[in-house]
């Protein structure tokens, strides 16, 4: 009904800074809705993104008692035959990549002093078709880089935080120390090829990537290898677990195949588990709001209890007045949503495209060294949605209390 | 003239902390169409009382009220509404004009409740109206910038651009000066002749009680005195 619409508009009007602050309250909740979920699901995303491109491949196969411990990177339960593995699974499974890798960890020694790190052994020219650190290395001429490291002797890519706290720099000599595969002691000293940005903390904090053959050297591990990388050339959409399938068919029992979503299970129940806490904290703030306005909409009750009560001698009926109140809550719903449309798509646009960069933070111990927003435009439709239920809901109670008022008393009183 | 609405042992009372306070005590009365009608008495006898119940906004304890050959007791609120809407006109001593629609929206707001949906018809209906009260040319302001007359006269406009068969006015001249309650008055006697619309008047102002053609006087709930002049 125009007439009744028109007449919400006009009251939601008529104490403009009451309505503004009502509406800034939606607006402010909101804001904080969209975009909490913009930087949490960024967070989420460009994680799962960073493990994805440098350590988490579609699917891995590890020696099956392996998989419990691989967080530890122990020198135990290796792949003995990863070479074998690898042949068996090319010629059975079309447009797949495969590399090996040997994880461990190890100390860098610097002066008289020490640094933990961990050491990834890795085949050059097949890694860098299933992952891609290569794209990852902090210098104009990255091919260079990576054929030097490829190429050379005793080279190592590290880590830009790693090479921040030892005062590393290209060219510069480092030594490796590790308890090799019989618990023996053994120092490398490599020569530094190249800088690792990656944005994943793990990397990018705490690893030194070696060739296998070097890193194989140094653990006195014969070649085994810790983990067997698998993806689908680059034209070819992965479905990881139709590729775990493939896999599993032609592994032996000693062996097991995991899919990245297996992989990265805790990561993934921890970003569940901040879902739900982010959902609260949203369904906490839409009882703010409805509280923010089930009070303005008391007071316009209170002080309008005459004209409603006019309206309502001269025929109109309850539900028409329910809805007068409900048309107002949905006006300061609406316009408390646009605002914040407004407010929240420059900020939002800016985290999504140019990302917010936490290199040389402290928070990079826990989080990705870059994080880009990760927006979806429906996340402005259900907080729209948002805002009208708050408004809807919180006009609820004042409206019927409205319909409730006693109109001969009402318009009795003087 | 037919009879356009009555009263039968209509009885109603309050209670303030369970204590039982009557107001009417057994009213009988009929009200004829196109008549003048003024409800006088002393403050507390009945008049408001009086003219809620037959504007359906209250409920009697015991009796029966006709408006209009329906017999209101027991019906829903909506369908109170509705008879208000189309059988009811009134006008409130503080005039009670919505302050945020013009003196045009405010009249054209009752035909709005009664979904006439032409707006060309809506308008004419109005612009009618408010020509016949004269304020055509005040049409498009706002009760906060009109004259206490002038709001009343918004008000007599929107109670009778429905045509209802019944205005009940409850003290219309109360809150104005002497010049615009003559004006007023002079204005509702026109309209009564001119549309042929009833007016029931409580008041306390001796210049209704001299120009309403009827003129019942309460007493502590009870009707003592009904003259016609």
């Amino acid at each position: 009904m125009k007439g009744l619409i028109t007449l919400s508009f006009r009251n939601v009007l008529r104490h403009k800074k009451r309505s503004l602050l009502t509406i800034l309250s939606v607006t402010i909740g909101i804001f904080a809705l969209v975009m909490s979920s913009t930087m949490i699901n960024g967070i989420d995303e460009t994680t799962i993104r960073n493990y994805r491109k440098t350590m988490t491949a579609p699917v891995k196969i590890f020696n099956t008692d392996y998989f419990n411990e691989r967080n530890n990177l122990p020198l135990e339960n290796l792949i003995s035959d990863p070479d074998q593995i690898i042949t068996t699974l090319k010629s059975k499974i079309n447009h797949v990549e495969i590399t090996k890798r040997l994880n461990f960890r190890g100390r860098i020694i610097v002066d008289i002093n020490e640094v933990i790190c961990n050491v990834i052994g890795i085949d050059p020219a097949s890694d860098n078709r299933v992952f891609n650190l290569k794209n990852d290395i902090l210098d104009e001429n990255k091919g260079t880089v990576y054929d030097n490291f490829s190429n050379g002797e005793n080279q190592c890519l590290i880590g830009h935080d790693l090479a921040r706290i030892i005062d590393g720099a290209i060219g510069d000599e480092i030594i490796v120390y590790t308890r090799t595969v019989n618990n023996a002691h053994n120092a490398v000293s490599y020569y530094i090829a190249g800088i690792l940005n990656t944005g994943n903390p793990e990397i990018d904090s705490f690893s030194v990537v070696l060739k296998f053959a070097d890193a194989s050297i140094l653990a006195d591990s014969s070649g085994y290898a810790s983990e067997i990388d698998l993806s689908l050339n680059g034209n070819y959409k992965i479905n990881s677990e139709l590729l775990k399938n493939d896999v599993i068919h032609n592994i032996n029992g000693t062996v097991s195949a995991y899919t990245w979503k297996e992989q990265l299970k805790e990561l993934l129940t921890f970003f569940a588990m901040r879902k739900v806490a982010q959902k609260l904290i949203i369904v906490f703030l839409l009882i703010l709001a409805v509280t923010g306005v089930t009070n303005t909409m008391l007071m316009a009750v209170f002080e309008r209890t005459k004209e409603i009560s006019t309206l309502s001698a001269i025929g109109m009926k309850n539900h028409r007045i329910i809805e007068m109140f409900i048309y107002e809550g949905i006006i300061i719903g609406i316009t408390g949503a646009l605002f914040a449309f407004i407010i929240s798509t420059p900020p939002i646009l800016y985290i999504c495209i140019q990302g917010i960069s936490l290199v040389n933070s402290d928070l990079t111990q826990n989080m990705p060294s870059k994080i880009y927003g990760y927006f979806d435009f429906s996340y402005y439709f259900y907080a729209v949605i948002a805002a009208v239920f708050a408004a809807v809901t919180g006009t609820l109670y004042p409206a019927l209390r409205a319909v409730r008022l006693n109109i001969a008393q009402v318009l009795r009183s003087k | 003239m037919g009879i356009i609405a009555g009263f039968k042992n209509i009885t109603k009372s309050y209670h303030i902390n369970e204590i039982r306070i009557p107001v009417l005590e057994n009213v009988n009365f009929q009200l004829d169409s196109e008549d003048m009608i003024a409800f006088v008495g002393p403050s507390g006898s009945g008049k408001t009382t009086i003219l809620n119940l037959l504007g359906c906004l209250d409920t009697p304890d015991d009796g029966e009220i006709i408006l209009d050959k329906i017999d209101i007791y027991g019906l829903s609120k909506n369908r109170l509404a509705e008879i208000r809407n189309e059988k009811l006109g009134f006008i409130f001593q503080s005039f009670n004009l919505i302050p945020v629609l013009t003196a045009y929206e405010n009249v054209e707001f009752p035909l709005l409740l009664e979904n006439i949906s032409d707006k060309q018809t809506r308008k004419d209906m109005v612009m009618e109206i408010l020509d016949k009260v004269g304020i055509k040319e005040l049409a498009g302001r706002l009760p906060s910038h009109m004259s206490g007359g002038q709001q009343q006269r918004v008000a007599i406009a929107r109670a009778l651009v429905k045509k209802p068969v019944l205005v009940l006015a409850d003290e219309p001249t109360a809150n104005l000066d002497s010049k615009s309650a003559g004006e007023t008055l002079d204005l509702m006697r026109k309209m009564n002749e001119d549309l042929k619309t009833s007016f029931v008047f409580s008041t306390h102002d001796s210049k209704i009680m001299n120009f309403a053609k009827r003129l019942i006087t309460l007493q502590d709930g009870s009707i003592v005195k009904d003259e016609r002049k």
